[in-house]
């Protein structure tokens, strides 16, 4: 049996929950807490544990944001000015997202949001809609 | 009660020019290494340790200068890295393992083309989770953390401009600074944003240049005929778990804890620190270093910032030189030459009269600390 951090903190479980329209992220086995991404040790409980996969709610608020104005991407698809969205989820843990309702509603620190699950390049990806 | 066994001791310091010098980190390095043996009034032959630092290899710098170390480490081209390199060169010599240590840095950043943000130098350990949404680069992880900070604690963009304003004025006085000419809080508002809250002027500039300094130990130093700058206190604290994300308490805990390890080992108060040298790779750095060292409250550093307190004649000059923003992003090695120069005296125009004592911090996922005093503390 394999282990280390190949073993433990794979992020394919992530994407094919993705694939299948859902939000599914590690729960440390030992201590409950939900990580992301996954990582060898637990990073509450901090011991050597195993992961169960589990769907979260997708519900959550913009922990911060960033507007991208300096392009340092080639063959990124959004033109700058962009904005990027750290998006603290319910159960805890957070996620690096794009917004998808930007135009109508100014982002804040704060705002409720909810995910939705999108494609780019053939690669799943989430974005977040104001709630 | 001071902890002098572990004390170490800067005879000497190397600096570059900085701008865009067509040269390898090694011939940089080589360059700074060359200037601090001249400073220490040492020969290549004299150093038996060598800590390296984003040059190709130790073993390059060794056999160009005929260095034999009983001692050698290389680490990684992190900026958080230099404090830690400094640390570990006192702990090899307080080990008795070698006896003086040259620290060598080298960076060809601007003639390599480096952005710190390009697909290949993307931030963090989990590139699939970040750049599919266009997240790249150290500035954005600090735009992060500003934007939250400016919604947790009302701080405001103005306020954060008074610290690129004041860095500039100090490095009008720094010959050897990059960015000179004066900007004032209007410039600064009117600057372009490279990634938003954060202006051009909170970004730090990339250029080439060599660092480097000679350490022996406190005891030795004595004997010098420069005057040496001694390393009475330092320490170190990570912060890695979770770090692809920025720390809810910006470092707070940790460079709290750093503090603590500095005071114990020095005896040195934070009353007692006469300038402080912080890790500027983004502005927004500066007001949680003074947060977490303790020189206000949580929220409050983008207050105390204000009114000339952190510039030259203030209550707690802040990067004499100007620092990674208006002199050059020596990625905290330039910072510790400076508070080398500040308690031997040397700075000048921008010296701060009498100091004894300066401070070193950098806050980041691994937190460290340097402070220097002109004489063993005690």
């Amino acid at each position: 049996m394999r282990r280390g951090a190949h073993a433990r903190s794979d992020l394919a479980p992530y994407f094919d929950g993705l694939a299948n329209q859902e939000l599914r992220l590690p729960v440390c086995q030992r201590c409950g807490y939900w990580n992301f991404p996954a990582r060898a040790a637990c990073q509450r409980c901090r011991e050597l544990t195993t992961y169960e996969w589990r769907a979260a709610g997708g519900q959550g608020e913009v922990w911060s944001y960033c507007v991208f104005h300096k392009a340092y991407l080639s063959d990124f698809h959004l033109e700058v000015p962009y904005t990027v969205i750290v998006v603290k989820l319910r159960e805890g843990p957070r996620v690096v997202s794009n917004l998808l309702t930007m135009r109508d509603v100014p982002v804040r620190v704060g705002m409720p949001v909810a995910v939705r699950f999108n494609e780019i390049g053939g690669e799943p990806v989430i974005a977040f809609v104001a709630e | 009660m001071a902890k002098v066994a572990q004390q170490g001791a800067i005879v000497g310091v190397g600096m570059t020019d900085f701008g865009k010098l067509g040269m390898s980190a090694d011939g940089l390095a080589g360059w700074a290494l060359e200037e601090a043996l001249a400073d220490a009034q040492l020969r290549p032959a004299d150093i038996d340790g060598i800590i390296t630092n984003r040059v190709s290899s130790y073993e390059a710098i060794c056999s160009q200068y005929a260095i034999e170390p009983k001692w050698s480490a290389q680490l990684p081209a992190e900026g958080r890295m230099s404090g830690v390199s400094i640390q570990l060169a006192a702990s090899a010599i307080a080990s008795g393992a070698c006896r003086r240590v040259a620290l060598v840095y080298g960076n060809d950043g601007k003639s390599a083309g480096a952005t710190y943000g390009a697909a290949g130098e993307a931030y963090g350990t989990s590139p699939r989770l970040t750049l599919p949404y266009g997240f790249t680069s150290p500035g954005a992880f600090y735009a992060l953390m500003f934007q939250r900070y400016m919604a947790e604690f009302g701080a405001t963009q103005e306020q954060l401009g008074a610290v690129s304003v004041t860095f500039r004025k100090h490095a009008h006085l720094n010959e050897s600074a990059v960015m000179r000419s004066l900007i004032t809080l209007d410039d600064y508002m009117t600057s372009r944003f490279i990634v938003e809250p954060l202006h051009i002027y909170d970004y730090c500039l990339i250029n080439d240049g060599g660092v480097a300094m000679i350490m022996c130990s406190a005891d030795e130093a004595l004997d010098y005929p420069s005057s040496p700058a001694f390393v009475s206190g330092y320490g170190q604290s990570g912060q890695l778990s979770d770090s692809d994300f920025p720390p809810p308490d910006y470092w707070r805990g940790a460079i709290g804890d750093v503090a603590a390890q500095v005071t114990a080992m020095s005896g040195i108060a934070r009353s007692d620190v006469d300038g402080l040298m912080v890790y500027d790779n983004f502005s927004p750095n500066v007001l949680f270093a003074l947060e977490g060292l303790g020189y206000c409250g949580p929220g409050e550093g983008a207050e105390w910032v204000q009114g000339g307190r952190i510039g030259l004649g203030g209550d707690l000059p802040i990067n004499t030189s100007g620092g990674h923003l208006s002199e050059s992003y020596m990625q905290g090695w330039g910072l510790n030459v400076e508070a080398v120069r500040q308690v031997r005296g040397d700075c000048g125009a921008r010296q701060i009269p009498g100091a004894k004592a300066i401070q070193y911090i950098c806050s980041a996922p691994v937190v460290s600390s340097v402070l220097y005093t002109n004489e063993v503390a005690s």
